[in-house]
C-alpha cells in the first residue's frame, strides 16, 4: 500500500516537472503562433492591456503566412536553406566522425596538439574571423555562391569533438577482435563505429543543421544575392529601417521552430530507446 | 583528329563570343534593407544604361559591421555604398570613399545646401545627398478627446513646447492609461539631438569635430536629459523597456497619444488609418519654452568606393538616382522620403496632392528643413559618438542621473575620439 | 604549451600490441586530414591572422606599427575591461551550471517510451530550432516592464511587477532566461543521445539487485553519461563565453554596463570604435579564461 501511494506521488510529481517544463517552454510559441494570426494592426494593440485577446487572435487571419509566401523572398531562402543544411550535415558527418574517430582510436603523433587545437577552433568568435574569413572567400572567388556558405561549414571542431566522445564509449575490444580478423581501419570505422553510433550521427547533424539555421551575418556578408539568400537572411527584411511586419516575424518564427521539429520528430526511436524497462512509465 | 581540333575551335570561338555577350559592366551596391519599393528604379537603370546591378541588401542593424568587413579586408569588389550622412566624415579618414568633386558639378547640381554640407569632409564631398528627413509630431486624437485635450496647432509659430507636451501626455497617461509621449527612435541622437539643441545646448561635440568635454556634458545637456529622464521616471508618460522597432507600431496600434516621428511614417500611419481607424494628425515638432526649435534632418547618401574600378558607372548611377527630376519626382512621390535636391520644393509647392492632409505636413517638413533643421555633428569618430551616447540616454532612460550618464558618456569617448588628433 | 594542455585519449588501442608506427600514423592523417583541412583554411587561420592584430597599434594618423604586448597593458588598467571581466565570470559562473543541470535533468525526465512523454518531449523540444535574434525578440516583449506578460503573471499571483532588462541588477537574469529557454532545449537533446548509448543490460541488472530509481540514476546513469556531459560542459561554456546576440539587441551592454560582457566589448571595439587591437586582445583574453576554465571541465570530467 505504501509502495503504491509513492508510485503515484512519483508520478504526479513526473508529470509536474514535465509540465512546469512545457509551459517554459511553449508560453511564448503560443504567443508567437497567436500572433502569427493577427493583421499587423492588432499585435500591439493586443497587448495593453494584457489579457486573452493577447493569445487568441480574433478574427484570425493567414495574412502574415501569405504575405511572407508571396511577398517576401521566404520561399526561395527555405529552399537555399535546405540545400545548404543538407549539404553542410552530409559532408559534415562524414569528414568529422572521420576526425573524431581518428582522435578517439588511433595513436599519431601531434594527436595532442591537434586536439587542442581542434578544440581552440570553436571557442573564437566568429565576429572575431570575420574579416580575414571574407578576405580568403573573396579570394577564392566564392563570393555570392552557394559554395562560401556551404564549404567552410563543414569541417567543424565541436562536431569532432562529439563524435570523439562517443566514438571513445566503444569498447577497444571491437576492433581489436576485427583486426585480427584482417579488416582496414576504414572497414571498422564504417560497418563497426558509425552503425553503433546512430545517436552520435542524429546529434552531429542537429549540431551541424542548427549551426546553418541560426548563422546569420555569414551567410549576410557572401551569399546575399536573392538566388543564394537563405531564409534567416530573408527573414530579416521583414524588420526594415521603416517599418517592421511583426505578425510576420512571428509566423516566420513559428515556422523556424517547427521544422527542426518535423526532421528530429521522425528520428525519435534513436532517443527514447528509454529506460521504460525499469518500471515507472510515462 | 582533324575533326576534334576544329570541333574544339569552334566551341572555344563560341564561348569567347558568349564570354564577350555577359561581359557588360557590372556594379556591385551594398545599401540598407527596406526600401523595396525603389527596385523599379534600378530596373529602369539597367534598362538605360546596360549596366547590371547586383544590390546587396543589409538590415539596418547590421550595415555598420556588415560594411567594416567589406571594406576592412581590403575587397575593390564593392563599388557602391549607402551611407548614413553623418558617417561620411569616418568613411573618409578611413580612405573609404572616393572623393566626388571631379565627377560632379555639384555648383549647379541641385543638391541642397545642407545636403552637400552632410556629405562633405575636409572641404571635399564624399557621399552624393539621396535623401533627407524631418520630424513631425503624430497625435492620437482618440485619446486627445478621451482627456478632453486641444490639439496642437500645425502651424509653426504656435508648436507646443516640450512643457506643454509633456503637461498633455501626463492628462493623457492620467485619463486612458496609455502612453503620453514616445520618440520614434527613442534612445537614438538622430531623434534627440533637438533636445539640448533646442536649450542652445550645441551637437554634442566641440567646433574641432573631436572635443567632447563641455559639449555633451554642459548645462544644458544635462537639462534636456533631466526632461527625457523624468519623461521615463518621474512622471512615467513614456515607455520604458520597449526597443526602437517597436515603438512606430504601438502608436499606430493605439497605444500612444503622441509620437515624434519621421514624416516617412505618413504612409504607415495612413495605413493604420484604414484597416483600423487610426485617428490621427500632425503637428509641427515641439521645443523648449525660452528656447529655439531645432528639427533632425540627414539620411542616406551614396559614396563611391575609393578601391572601385567602376567609377565611371558608379558615377553615372548616382547621377541618375539623385540628379534626374523625373526620377526625384517618382521617388518622392512613391516612397515620401524627402529628397535633398530643389526639385523637391517644387512639387511640394504646385502638386495639389501636397495641400492637403496629411501630405500638407510636408509644407512643415519645408520650413523644417530651411529654418530648424540642425545636422548631427561632423566628426570622423561620429560611429563612436552615436554609440556611446545611445547607451548614455538608454541608461538615463532606464533610471541613470542624466548628468553622470553624459559625464561616463565623455569619459569613454575621449580617449576615442583624441585618436583623430 | 597548450599542445599538453588537453589529452583527448588515454592510450589509443594500437599502442600496445599492434605497433606499426608509420602505416598507422598514415592511416590516421588519412582520416583526420579532410576535416582538418576545413578546420585550418576557414578557422585556425583567420584566428592566427586575427590575434596578431592584438601586437600592433593602428593610428588613422602614423599607421600601423608593432607594439608588443601593450595593448594588453592598456587593457589592465581600464575600468571598462574589467567592468566587463566582472560581468562576463558571473554571467558564466550562473548561466553554465543552470543549463547543463537543467538540461540533463530534463532529458533524464523525458527519457522513456509512452504517448504522454511524446507530447511533453516535443513541446520541451521546440525552442531548439528557434534562432537566439528571434528568441530575443520574443522575450524583450514578455517581459516588458509594464505590459509585458511575465509581469502580468507576476501580478496576477500578487507579486509586484518587476523592471528586468531595463534595471542594472535584472537585466543579466533576464539574458540568462532568454538564452536557457533555448540552450536547455537545445543540449537536452545532446544528453538525450547520450543516454541512449547505455545498455539496457546495465538498468536490469541494478534492478535486480533493488535499486532505487534515483540509485540507478547516480550510480549507473551518470558515470556511464560522463563523456557526452564533457561534450555538452565544454560546448556550453564556449557557447556561453561567446554569446552575443541579447546584449547586441537588447540591453547594448546596459543598464550602467550590467551586461556588458567580454565578447560584447571587443565587438564594439572592433567594429565600432575602430580599435582592433583592443578587440582581438579582448578575444585572446576569452580565448585564454575559456582554455583555463574548459581545462579545468576536462579535468573534472576526466574518463576512467
Amino acid at each position: 500500500m505504501q509502495k503504491q501511494v509513492r508510485t503515484i506521488l512519483q508520478r504526479v510529481a513526473w508529470h509536474f516537472a514535465c509540465i512546469c517544463m512545457a509551459v517554459f517552454t511553449l508560453v511564448p510559441f503560443l504567443w508567437a503562433a497567436s500572433s502569427s494570426f493577427k493583421p499587423l494592426s492588432r499585435v500591439f494593440a493586443d497587448l495593453v492591456p494584457f489579457s486573452f485577446k493577447t493569445f487568441i487572435p480574433m478574427p484570425p487571419t493567414l495574412e502574415a503566412y501569405v504575405a511572407l509566401f508571396t511577398e517576401t523572398g521566404y520561399p526561395r531562402g527555405l529552399l537555399n536553406t535546405a540545400y545548404v543544411a543538407v549539404t553542410v550535415v552530409v559532408f559534415g558527418v562524414l569528414l568529422n566522425s572521420m576526425a573524431g574517430f581518428a582522435f578517439a582510436k588511433l595513436d599519431f603523433p601531434g594527436k595532442r596538439l591537434l586536439f587542442t587545437l581542434t578544440i581552440v577552433s570553436f571557442m573564437i568568435p566568429f565576429e572575431a574571423i570575420s574579416i580575414p574569413l571574407y578576405s580568403i572567400i573573396n579570394r577564392f572567388g566564392w563570393l555570392n555562391s552557394f559554395k562560401a556558405v556551404i564549404v567552410p561549414g563543414i569541417a567543424n571542431g565541436l562536431t569532432i569533438f562529439l563524435f570523439r566522445q562517443f566514438f571513445a564509449g566503444i569498447p577497444t575490444e571491437l576492433i581489436e577482435a576485427a583486426t585480427i580478423d584482417g579488416a582496414s581501419k576504414l572497414r571498422i570505422y564504417s560497418t563497426i563505429f558509425l552503425p553503433l553510433s546512430k545517436p552520435a550521427i542524429v546529434s552531429a547533424s542537429l549540431l551541424l543543421f542548427v549551426g546553418q539555421w541560426e548563422a546569420f551575418l555569414w551567410p549576410l556578408l557572401v551569399a546575399n544575392a536573392p538566388e543564394t539568400r537563405l531564409i534567416q537572411v530573408a527573414l530579416s527584411y521583414i524588420n526594415t529601417q521603416y517599418a517592421t511586419y511583426w505578425n510576420q516575424i512571428f509566423a516566420g518564427a513559428v515556422i523556424a521552430g517547427i521544422i527542426p521539429l518535423i526532421i528530429i520528430l521522425p528520428l525519435q526511436r534513436y532517443y527514447v530507446k528509454g529506460i521504460s524497462s525499469t518500471g515507472i512509465k510515462g | 583528329m582533324k575533326k576534334k581540333i576544329a570541333v574544339s575551335i569552334v566551341l572555344a570561338i563560341l564561348l569567347h563570343l558568349m564570354a564577350g555577350l555577359a561581359f557588360g559592366t557590372e556594379l556591385n551596391i551594398i545599401r540598407t534593407s527596406g526600401d523595396d519599393w525603389i527596385a523599379p528604379l534600378y530596373d529602369k537603370f539597367t534598362e538605360e544604361t546596360g549596366i547590371k546591378l547586383n544590390i546587396n541588401a543589409i538590415p539596418h542593424r547590421e550595415m555598420i559591421q556588415a560594411i567594416e568587413v567589406m571594406m576592412r579586408s581590403g575587397s575593390s569588389d564593392v563599388d557602391i555604398i549607402h551611407v548614413d550622412s553623418p558617417l561620411t566624415a569616418s568613411y573618409a579618414v578611413r580612405g573609404f570613399l572616393l572623393p566626388l568633386d571631379p565627377y560632379f558639378d555639384i555648383e549647379n547640381s541641385g543638391w541642397t545646401e545642407a545636403g552637400i554640407a552632410a556629405g562633405s569632409w575636409d572641404g571635399k564631398l564624399y557621399s552624393a545627398p539621396f535623401e533627407t528627413s524631418t520630424q513631425v509630431m503624430f497625435y492620437n486624437k482618440t485619446l486627445f478627446d478621451q482627456a478632453g485635450l486641444e490639439y496642437p496647432p500645425m502651424d509653426v509659430e504656435q508648436r507646443w513646447t516640450w512643457e506643454q507636451v509633456a503637461e498633455a501626455a501626463k492628462k493623457i497617461k492620467a485619463a486612458t492609461g496609455k502612453w503620453g509621449l514616445a520618440w520614434q527612435q527613442i534612445n537614438r541622437p538622430y531623434q534627440l539631438l533637438p533636445l539640448p539643441q533646442s536649450l542652445g545646448g550645441g551637437s554634442g561635440v566641440g567646433p574641432d569635430g573631436l572635443a567632447v568635454d563641455g559639449y555633451l556634458n554642459n548645462e544644458a545637456w544635462v537639462k534636456a536629459f533631466q526632461f527625457y529622464y523624468d519623461c521615463f521616471n518621474t512622471w512615467e508618460i513614456s515607455p520604458k523597456g520597449i526597443t526602437v522597432d517597436e515603438v512606430w507600431d504601438n502608436f499606430t496600434a493605439g497605444n500612444i497619444g503622441m509620437i515624434v516621428a519621421g514624416t516617412w511614417s505618413i504612409p504607415s500611419a495612413e495605413e493604420a488609418r484604414a484597416s483600423t481607424g487610426l485617428d490621427y494628425g500632425l503637428a509641427p515638432h515641439p521645443y523648449f519654452e525660452g528656447g529655439v526649435p531645432v528639427t533632425p534632418t540627414g539620411s542616406w547618401h551614396w559614396g563611391i568606393n575609393a578601391k572601385s574600378k567602376n567609377i565611371e558607372a558608379a558615377v553615372k548611377f548616382i547621377e541618375f538616382m539623385t540628379l534626374r527630376e523625373d526620377i526625384i519626382d517618382w521617388r518622392f512621390k512613391t516612397g515620401g522620403q524627402l529628397v535633398p535636391h530643389e526639385a523637391m520644393f517644387e512639387i511640394i509647392k504646385n502638386d495639389p496632392n501636397y495641400q492637403q492632409f496629411p501630405l500638407d505636413i510636408y509644407h512643415v517638413a519645408v520650413y523644417e528643413l530651411a529654418n530648424t533643421a540642425v545636422v548631427r555633428p561632423v566628426t570622423p569618430g561620429f560611429v563612436e559618438w552615436e554609440d556611446i551616447t545611445i547607451k548614455a540616454f538608454e541608461d538615463i532612460r532606464n533610471g541613470t542621473d542624466p548628468k553622470t550618464a553624459l559625464d561616463n558618456a565623455v569619459r569613454r569617448l575621449e580617449p576615442l575620439m583624441r585618436r583623430y588628433k | 604549451m597548450p599542445a599538453k594542455v588537453l589529452s583527448p585519449q588515454s592510450g589509443g588501442w594500437l599502442s600496445s600490441r599492434h605497433r606499426r608506427g608509420f602505416t598507422n600514423t598514415v592511416a590516421a592523417y588519412a582520416f583526420l586530414l579532410p576535416a582538418l583541412i576545413g578546420v585550418f583554411v576557414f578557422r585556425l587561420y583567420p584566428i592566427a591572422l586575427s590575434l596578431v592584430k592584438s601586437l600592433f597599434q593602428t593610428s588613422f594618423v602614423r599607421g600601423t606599427t608593432f607594439v608588443g604586448l601593450e595593448n594588453y597593458r592598456v587593457l589592465l588598467e581600464d575600468p571598462v575591461f574589467w567592468q566587463s571581466l566582472k560581468v562576463t565570470l558571473l554571467l558564466n559562473l550562473a548561466i553554465n551550471p543552470i543549463q547543463i543541470v537543467i538540461s540533463l535533468a530534463v532529458a533524464l525526465l523525458v527519457n522513456r517510451q509512452g504517448h504522454i512523454v511524446r507530447i511533453y518531449r516535443t513541446i520541451i523540444m521546440l525552442p531548439m530550432g528557434v534562432s537566439l535574434a528571434i528568441a530575443c525578440t520574443l522575450w524583450r516583449i514578455m517581459l516588458d516592464p509594464n505590459n509585458g506578460l511575465v509581469n502580468s503573471i507576476l501580478n496576477a499571483i500578487g507579486m509586484a511587477s518587476q523592471p528586468f532588462l531595463t534595471s542594472p541588477s535584472q537585466a543579466l537574469w533576464s539574458i540568462i532566461l532568454i538564452a536557457s529557454w533555448k540552450g536547455i532545449a537545445y543540449w537536452m537533446m545532446f544528453f538525450l543521445s547520450g543516454l541512449q548509448e547505455i545498455p539496457d543490460e546495465l538498468y536490469e541488472a541494478s534492478t535486480i539487485d533493488g535499486a532505487t530509481h534515483a540509485q540507478q540514476i547516480w550510480y549507473v546513469t551518470l558515470p556511464l553519461l560522463r563523456r557526452v556531459a564533457l561534450f555538452v560542459t565544454v560546448a556550453v561554456t564556449s557557447a556561453n563565453f561567446l554569446m552575443f546576440v541579447p546584449m547586441f539587441m537588447l540591453t547594448l551592454g546596459g543598464p550602467n554596463m550590467s551586461t556588458n560582457t567580454l565578447m560584447y566589448e571587443a565587438y564594439v571595439s572592433g567594429f565600432v570604435y575602430f580599435d582592433e587591437a583592443r578587440g582581438m586582445a579582448i578575444t585572446s583574453v576569452i580565448l585564454l579564461i575559456l582554455l583555463i576554465v574548459v581545462l579545468f571541465e576536462f579535468r573534472l570530467l576526466k574518463e576512467d
